[in-house]
């Protein structure tokens, strides 16, 4: 077990400043996720760790020691593509055994012929085989080794890639968006099984993705990434629920996070829209009201007021979209579907955010301590 | 609805085909008559491709009888292998070094290999000859192959198919263990066979067949090259004598259509099996 220590990585390509000093560690066997909008850098620092990329500045430690002057050959890593980069001109079969040839097997042991002759190589060969045969059956993709990555499926060349990757065991086990070729239906089954596989192997693992749920739903730890830098690292719970930076709120959590611009008066009370939240701050002037959607509900006498856009019925829940006069995007409020109410395209609305719950965020979009305080009745009539 | 179109339909478009094969195939076809012919009958009146009185045998047996033709067929298997094998061996990891590899100077140094395409090969040849002559190598196999070692054709063609490698499995071969130089042969080459095969249709039949090189360097029987060994034939004292000339450009012709037939098999093979993608 090798954990992964990135430290103060810093990346340009030409004029984009692709990694800005990100510092990762990853614990032994720990499975953290990097998740982030395309172009945040997530990959760059994957293939950094990887070897495929030389960091212009910063070090890289698997294991405790430093990787920096290592080829990615050496460094004891294993990744699965987005594109599952099979090679296209071997079976199944042979592509498992390609990292575990490669390493086993000397310049002469590799030769067509010449090879089996020398000592011990039918050996080490049979070895391979029987490895390869015991990932295959672990992946369930025992029918399939014959078959060239032309003649797979993308959720069986997916496998395969696994497959590629686990068989040697290796210290370190990245995985860059592996499952974005797979349709809806494959990629929440497939997620099941690399976390189970996860646990089997044991290996850390760095998993890259755009897509939040998969992020939140496999890792020990999500890393949120934006423009060159890791905003925020913590656990699933952390990240959504104690968000360190607007841009984590917005980014993880679907529907996205409603955000409100808000004023906070020299008594510290934060007001949405000339509305008081309930909430109040040790700073003054202009910051952020977010309240995620199931923190916000709809309310005949107090509240900000809206106007109902669009109702979306989604079985368990139903979520209305509503506009506050002024306001770009929509406030989304999520309700559960056997409570909530009938609402009309147009219909008038107030909508009340859970002082309790929400988040404020600076002018710089950084989080800031926030209080509720009891609304006095003279407010509430005032709203 | 295609396979139901009447043969009548594609007739135009077979008719137009033949011809143009037929164009292409009449002077092998005159040869193959004429190599089969006596003198009397070569300058005929008559346009006929097959003989009146059977004169194979004797064409080709003073093929057989005065040159040492299969010698010849030697020499050019040795010297069209030995260039071909070079050109691959330079070719291949010059190629894949200017798709995939970054370095200073990348481009740079395509440009150059763009402005030796440029480069026709009868330029270089009299300070070549000169070079050959003064380090004693005139008459030898290294003097017939060694100027065509680096083919720039060769390289030009590779670095454009190898860009087309996913860079994705480049990163993964280097993550499975390979170093650069297992890359070139276990996964570049392996999906290049299109166009190592082109490439070496191009190159075999180029040096096979080419005359002005040999004819400059070797002046010795013993290393004569196929083309040269058909000229014996030309040029004699008693004139020209036709037969047993086309019976000698069929017997050089003979193995190029032959491998050919070989390699276009393995060609089209190569052009389906390239599923690079995914």
């Amino acid at each position: 077990m090798a954990g992964i220590e990135a430290k103060d990585v810093s990346k340009r390509f030409g004029d984009v400043q692709a990694l800005k000093g990100v510092s990762l560690a990853v614990a032994p066997g720990e499975f953290v996720s990097l998740v982030g909008p395309s172009g945040c850098g997530k990959t760059t620092l994957m293939r950094s760790i990887a070897g495929l990329e030389t960091p212009d500045s910063g070090t890289i430690a698997i294991g405790g020691g430093d990787v920096g002057g290592l080829r990615a050959a050496d460094r004891d890593v294993a990744m699965v593509f987005q594109s599952y980069a099979l090679y296209p001109h071997l079976t199944a079969r042979q592509n498992m055994a390609v990292p575990l040839v490669m390493r086993r097997l000397d310049a002469w042991r590799r030769l067509p012929l010449i090879g089996d002759l020398l000592p011990g190589t039918r050996a080490a060969k049979a070895e391979i085989a029987a490895e390869v045969a015991r990932t295959a059956e672990l992946l369930g993709i025992e029918k399939l080794l014959e078959r060239k990555p032309g003649q797979l499926s993308g959720g069986q060349r997916q496998r395969v890639a696994l497959g590629r990757a686990i068989v040697r065991h290796p210290r370190v086990f990245l995985l860059d968006e592996p499952l974005s070729n797979l349709d809806a239906g494959l990629r929440v089954q497939t997620r099941k099984e690399i976390v189970e596989l996860h646990r089997r192997v044991g290996a850390s693992t760095v998993y890259v993705t755009h897509d939040q749920t998969e992020a939140m739903t496999m890792s020990d730890r999500v890393a949120v990434m934006m423009a060159g830098e890791i905003l925020q690292i913590g656990s699933p719970r952390d990240v959504y629920l104690d968000p360190r930076d607007l841009r984590v709120a917005a980014f993880v959590g679907s529907p996205k996070i409603n955000a409100f611009a808000a004023e906070a008066g020299a008594d510290g009370l934060v007001r949405v829209a000339g509305t008081p939240t309930g909430v109040a701050v040790a700073i003054q002037g202009a910051l952020t009201f977010a309240a995620r959607p199931e923190d916000i509900a709809p309310n005949a006498h107090d509240g900000i007021p809206a106007r109902v856009e669009h109702v979306e019925f989604l079985g368990e829940a139903v979520l209305l979209h509503a506009r506050v006069a002024g306001a770009t995007e929509a406030v989304v409020a999520r309700m559960d579907a056997r409570r909530a109410g009938t609402f009309e395209r147009g219909q008038s609305i107030r909508l009340r955010p859970d002082p309790a719950r929400a988040l404020l965020f600076d002018a710089a979009g950084k989080r800031i301590v926030a209080r509720a305080v009891p609304l006095g009745l003279k407010e509430i009539a005032l709203g | 609805m295609y396979g139901r179109r009447s043969w009548f339909a594609d007739l135009p478009r077979l008719a137009i085909l033949g011809i143009c094969a037929a164009v292409v195939l009449l002077p092998y076809a005159w040869m193959l008559a004429v190599s089969v012919k006596p003198r009397s009958e070569v300058f005929s009146a008559a346009l006929s491709l097959l003989p009146e009185v059977w004169y194979a045998a004797e064409n080709y047996g003073r093929v057989f009888a005065e040159v040492p033709i299969g010698r010849y067929l030697v020499n050019g298997v040795v010297v069209c292998g030995l260039i071909l094998a070079f050109q691959l061996a330079f070719a291949l990891p010059a190629g894949y070094a200017l798709a995939k590899l970054r370095f200073r100077g990348r481009e740079t140094l395509f440009a150059f290999v763009m402005l030796g395409l440029l480069v026709p090969a009868h330029v270089p040849a009299i300070p070549l000859y000169i070079a050959f002559a003064n380090a004693g190598l005139l008459n030898t196999y290294t003097a017939l192959a060694a100027p065509f070692a680096i083919s720039v054709f060769a390289i030009f063609l590779f670095r454009q198919f190898f860009r087309a490698l996913p860079d994705d499995l480049i990163a993964a071969a280097r993550i499975d263990g390979m170093g650069e130089a297992s890359i070139v042969l276990r996964v570049a080459l392996p999906n290049a066979w299109p166009a190592a095969t082109a490439f070496a249709i191009f190159s075999v039949v180029a040096h096979w067949s080419d005359l002005f090189w040999p004819l400059i360097v070797v002046t010795k029987g013993d290393l004569y090259t196929p083309a040269l060994g058909v000229l014996y034939f030309r040029a004699e004292e008693a004139g020209d004598d036709y037969g047993a000339l086309m019976a000698a450009a069929t017997l050089v012709t003979v193995p190029l259509v032959a491998a050919f037939l070989l390699a276009q098999r393995r060609f089209i093979e190569g052009i389906t099996m390239t599923g690079l993608k995914g």
